[in-house]
Order: structure tokens, then C-alpha cells, then sequence
């Protein structure tokens, strides 16, 4: 009776029901930044740097403290000061190495233990490399802390005087590469290096300058010469030139035998053809009026055949490419308004990322393809936003004091010197 | 030999004794077998509330092992979402004209009749009376008393854990993360284990914060609950 009766209750007890569950809320993960061991200054820089960059992506609420020494004894339990999350950072300045260690302190468990050298001089660019590896180890995401902005800054009143400018990727620590007494525009990135157009009394010629500001002309053809674009290894260079006419894109070849530089015209129409992007698969994007006399958005393969229209009605400009998410990101005037759309290569599917009344052009891409830098206009201002296409938010991270134009998302690998 | 045969009882006590132990026993057999073939035939159904809509009326099915797919059997309708009530219409009072004597009325005349002026505005038309809809037949769910209990455990359930479930913004959408919760009589949780993880640290982290935060519905108590967190 005994048994039948224990058999019976054992029954009725297991029973399992499955649930899903969708979030109708969001919260911030809170992270603990701790410098361990003697307070220096480097240690405080470089935790107030991670403290800074991983605030940024609003998943995250973060608080800096001091500890003198980590108690493994005690345990990480102890300090849910802010959210289940410790970020121990000790600098060993013998090894010219930084020692990171995340804490799970709900549960007690270490996350990751691991050595970072220090690379280069520059103690803000420690805790950029920090941050980037915070990142990947809690959100499996590629970090961009590392990466820099270069844009074009005027005075709003004096006009035709363009400062070439490079910053963090939050617009802060701005450094000016080139004061220039005329109107230049269309910055870009070539490894360390900028090459970007400038006005002057015969042209628009393209100039290339490094981050010091040594500065000399790259090409200085009739007519335009600008918007240059390069390929994921530096090997393949298009660019905008009309020496010939009308605004053609041209590919860029340096050939070893007559030791000179050529060009390859791949576009043959009677329209402006502007803003080349090289892809992934070598292909071009491209913004014309040959097909419709009002911009709009194409690819061609890398001969210059194949040209296909991807977008559909409106004045679309200024393409860019991210080659880790396969999409091309434009501008569009959408009821009369500058709009930023984003094309998906692989699924041919176009969504509008913005809808507010300001004027939105210039698009870039952030390395990890997360986020988008561009200009926002409106009658008075002319500033930078960065918009962040996983929560849908946007910030600015430039003032009004000035009018920002043309932003450049640059690589998250490279080494940056130490610009002020 | 049998205990009561050992015993020195008299003849009625005897009979009495060998009835109660009988009866005891084929009783609790009758119940053994009846629980497994309760248990044998019953699934363990996996409805997800957010499936039924808010418009769907569940009926129990009481007594029955399987629910049919279609069929108008009586039911108790015992769980209703949104369901428009029945009213019934009240009797209107007949109007009763009154008959107007022919006193002191003029004739009148075509000269009194003045021409309208043409109306401008559109006539609107009178549109007509929206008749209520019925509820068709695939409106309603009908379930058993298994799956009727287990929808109103996940709709408890649900509901305490939409209070406490909050992920860091940004998440991608496609991930999951399974865990197995077992409750205690008295409402503590008792075992966690995680069946499927996310692969995302933080997002594994916020569904651990999540559960710690949980206040178990008394639907659940007893009971081992699998849950998927999604974003």
C-alpha cells in the first residue's frame, strides 16, 4: 500500500510546461569598473576611458571605483555595489601589460582573465583596446572603440574656410589635421592616412595628408577630382574624375613598367556619376542621373557592366558601404526631407532608418556595421549624429558652434598616434 | 496462512476484516490502473497563451481525453477572453398614431409652394446597421481540462515573469534562452538548470537576474516549468 501510494505521488508532482517568453522592457546591465593597485594616473585614464566607451552603446550602466587590492577570498560577491557585473582592471607597468579580469558577482564565477599589451603611447587608446575586448567577451559583437572619425568643420559664419578634423568615434578628443583658407569636402580614409577635395581658382583637386598634416596633392585633373574609394585590402582605388565632361568613375592604376599612374574610365553615360563604393564581391555602388536625370543608386560590376538600379524614386546620394553587414546605406528625399535608407545586398530589401524633419546626408558606417554617422541639417545647425540601428536612438556628438559636414568612419584595427 | 486466520476473531469480525482488506485493495488497484491510463493518454501540452489571441474563446471540455477538432458538443464555458456579451433586445412599445380630425385645416394651394433651393452638399447616405459577428467556428479553441489547467499556469506564469523580464536594449532577435525551473510547495525555487544557452554573456546574465527576481504564481508551485527568454 505503502509503495503504491509513494508511486502515485511521484506521478502527480512531475509534470513540465514549456514557455515563451518576449521581453516588453529593456534594462541597462550594471558594470562595476575597478582600478587595482596604486592609483595612478594611467590607471584612472584608462578606466574612466572604458567607463566612457561602453556607456556608449546604452546597454550598459557604469560606475568607476578603487580598490586597492581584490579579496579572492572574500570573493566577488561582495561587490554588487551596481549590477552583477565587475570589471577589474590592474596595470603592470614591469610586463607594459594591462590585466583585466570580469566578474559574474551574482554567481561569483570569473567571466574572463586575460593580458592585454599595451600598444603604442597613447594611454586613451589603451582603454579604447580594453573597452573593444570588454565588448566582445559580453556581447559576442565586434567593439569599435578604437576607430576614429575625420569630418569637415566650418565657422557658421565664415564660410569657404574648412578645417579637416579626426575624433574618437563619439566626436570627443578632436584634433584638427588641416586649416585650410579654402572650401574642401569629401574626407576619406586610407589606412592611417586622409585624402580628401579642396577648391581651388581652376579645380577640385584631391589631396592626401597624413595625421601629422603633412599634406600634398594626390590628383589635380580638370574639373573634379574627389571621392575616393579603396577596397578592403588597399589593392583596387576608384574615384570620381571629369577631366572629359561630365563626373566619370574611373579605376586607379599605378603601372610599374612606364612608372605612372593610370586611369580606367568604367562609367560611359552622358550623366554625373558620383560617390563610388568598392564591395565586397569587387562590385561598385554608385549614385547617377544617366537613367532617370535625378540621382539615384547603382551597381555595376568591377569592369563597369552590369549596372543595375537599386533604388526607386526620390534625389538618392551619397551610397556607403559596410562590408561586414553586406548593406549600402544612402540618403533619400523622402516628402521633401533628406531620409537615410539601407539597402540589404543579400535579401534586396530596403528599410528607412530615419523619419524625424531634418535633413539627414553623408552617411557612414561604424566598423562593426551597428551604427551610422551622418550629417543632420537644419536651418541653423549643421551637426554629426551617430545612430545606433540596434536600439533605433540617435545622439549627436558635435555642437552648434559650427557647421560638421561629410563624416568618415574609419578601420577599428589601426593604431592611431597619439593626436593630442 | 492468512493474518486473520492467525487472529482468534469471531466469524463475523472475520468476514468483516477479509471484506475491508478486499475492497482496499481492488480499490487501490481500480485507482493504479486508472491513473496510468489517465497519464498514458494525456499529453504534455505546449500552448502558448500569446497563440489563443485576445479574441479567442477557450471551452473545456470536461471529462473528454482528446479535444475534437470540430464539433458543437456541450460545453461549460468556463474561460472567456473578450467575448461580446448577449443581449437580449427590449421590447419596443408600439407607437400609436393619433388620428388628426379634418378641422380647420387651409387647402392649399400650388402658389405657396416655393421651389427648394438645389442642395449642394452630397447626400449622406445612411449606412447600414453593422450586424454583429458571429463567432465561427475556428474563433473557438476547444481544449481539455489538462490543457485548460496548463493554459492558465503559463498565463500566471507569464504574467510574473513579463514584471521582471528586461534585457539590455539591442539584443538580437533570434536569441533564446532555455531554462528548466523547479518550484517548491511554498513557492521557492528550488533547482535551476539551463537547457539551451543564449551565447551571449550579458544576455545569459540578465535572464540569471530575471529569475532571481521572480515571485512564482501559485499555479506553479510543485511543478518544474521550462521557460524561453526571448528579446
Amino acid at each position: 500500500m505503502k509503495k503504491i501510494l509513494l508511486l502515485l505521488s511521484f506521478l502527480l508532482f512531475n509534470q513540465c510546461n514549456a514557455l515563451n517568453i518576449a521581453a516588453h522592457k529593456t534594462r541597462k546591465m550594471g558594470i562595476t569598473v575597478a582600478g587595482v593597485g596604486n592609483d595612478t594616473e594611467n590607471l584612472r585614464m584608462v578606466c574612466d576611458t572604458i567607463s566612457n566607451d561602453l556607456s556608449f552603446p546604452g546597454q550598459f550602466d557604469l560606475k568607476v571605483t578603487r580598490l586597492l587590492k581584490l579579496d579572492d577570498k572574500i570573493g566577488p560577491k561582495t561587490y554588487k555595489q551596481n549590477g552583477p557585473l565587475l570589471l577589474a582592471v590592474t596595470d603592470k607597468a614591469s610586463d607594459n601589460a594591462l590585466e583585466w579580469r570580469l566578474y559574474n558577482t551574482r554567481s561569483g564565477k570569473t567571466i574572463a582573465a586575460k593580458k592585454m599589451v599595451k600598444k603604442g603611447k597613447s594611454v586613451r587608446e589603451w582603454g579604447h583596446a580594453l573597452a573593444n575586448r570588454v565588448l566582445e567577451t559580453l556581447t559576442q559583437r565586434d567593439g569599435f572603440f578604437s576607430s576614429k572619425l575625420v569630418y569637415c568643420k566650418e565657422p557658421v559664419k565664415e564660410k569657404r574656410k574648412t578645417k579637416i578634423c579626426v575624433a574618437d568615434f563619439d566626436g570627443k578628443n578632436e584634433a584638427v589635421i588641416a586649416d585650410l583658407d579654402t572650401l574642401a569636402i569629401a574626407p576619406r580614409w586610407n589606412n592611417n592616412t586622409i585624402l580628401y577635395s579642396e577648391y581651388t581658382a581652376e579645380n577640385m583637386r584631391l589631396m592626401w595628408t597624413d595625421l601629422k598634416g603633412k599634406r600634398h596633392v594626390a590628383t589635380s585633373f580638370d574639373g573634379l577630382n574627389m571621392l575616393p574609394s579603396f577596397s578592403e585590402d588597399g589593392k583596387d582605388i576608384v574615384l570620381c574624375l571629369s577631366a572629359e565632361g561630365s563626373s566619370q568613375i574611373y579605376r586607379y592604376h599605378y603601372n610599374k613598367n612606364k612608372k605612372q599612374a593610370e586611369y580606367q574610365r568604367l562609367t560611359e553615360n552622358d550623366g554625373n556619376n558620383l560617390s563610388p563604393v568598392i564591395l565586397s564581391n569587387g562590385s561598385i555602388a554608385f549614385c547617377s542621373d544617366f537613367e532617370t536625370k535625378r540621382p539615384q543608386i547603382y551597381i555595376m560590376d568591377k569592369n563597369g557592366n552590369d549596372i543595375r538600379r537599386i533604388s526607386q524614386g526620390g534625389c538618392c546620394t551619397s551610397p556607403s558601404y559596410s562590408p561586414v553587414k553586406n548593406k549600402i546605406a544612402y540618403s533619400k528625399l523622402v516628402e521633401g526631407v533628406s531620409q537615410i535608407l539601407v539597402y540589404d545586398i543579400d535579401t534586396e530589401q530596403t528599410k528607412q532608418v530615419t523619419h524625424d524633419r531634418a535633413h539627414k546626408e553623408e552617411s557612414s558606417w561604424s566598423p562593426c556595421g551597428n551604427y551610422l554617422v551622418f550629417s543632420v541639417s537644419d536651418i541653423k545647425t549643421k551637426r554629426l549624429a551617430v545612430y545606433n540601428l540596434l536600439t533605433n536612438k540617435r545622439r549627436f556628438i558635435t555642437d552648434a558652434n559650427y557647421r560638421y559636414s561629410y563624416p568618415c568612419w574609419s578601420g577599428n584595427r589601426l593604431l592611431f598616434p597619439n593626436l593630442g | 496462512m492468512l493474518l486473520w486466520q492467525q487472529l482468534r476473531l469471531s466469524r463475523k469480525k472475520k468476514f468483516l476484516t477479509k471484506l475491508f482488506f478486499y475492497s482496499s485493495v481492488f480499490h487501490a488497484c481500480l485507482c493504479f490502473v486508472l491513473f496510468f491510463v489517465y497519464a498514458r493518454y494525456s499529453s504534455r501540452p505546449v500552448i502558448q497563451v500569446s497563440s489563443t489571441g485576445a479574441d479567442v474563446i477557450v471551452k473545456l471540455i470536461p471529462f473528454a481525453q482528446k479535444a475534437p477538432k470540430q464539433s458543437v458538443a456541450k460545453t461549460a464555458t468556463r474561460f472567456v477572453k473578450n467575448a461580446p456579451k448577449k443581449v437580449a433586445p427590449k421590447a419596443q412599445p408600439k407607437k400609436v398614431l393619433k388620428h388628426i380630425p379634418n378641422k380647420n385645416i387651409k387647402p392649399f394651394k400650388n402658389k405657396d409652394i416655393k421651389k427648394a433651393a438645389p442642395n449642394k452638399k452630397p447626400i449622406a447616405q445612411k449606412q447600414p446597421v453593422q450586424k454583429p459577428v458571429e463567432k465561427k467556428e475556428q474563433d473557438i479553441k476547444y481544449v481539455t481540462r489538462k490543457e485548460f489547467d496548463a493554459v492558465l499556469v503559463e498565463q500566471a506564469l507569464q504574467d510574473a515573469i513579463a514584471q521582471v523580464w528586461a534585457p539590455p536594449a539591442g539584443m538580437e532577435e533570434t536569441l533564446v534562452c532555455e531554462v528548466a525551473l523547479t518550484v517548491g510547495w511554498n513557492g521557492e525555487l528550488v533547482a535551476t538548470s539551463v537547457e539551451h544557452s543564449s551565447g551571449v554573456v550579458v544576455y545569459d546574465i540578465a535572464v540569471e537576474q530575471a529569475i532571481e527576481q521572480l515571485k512564482f504564481p501559485r499555479q506553479t508551485w510543485g511543478k518544474t516549468v521550462r521557460v524561453a527568454f526571448k528579446p
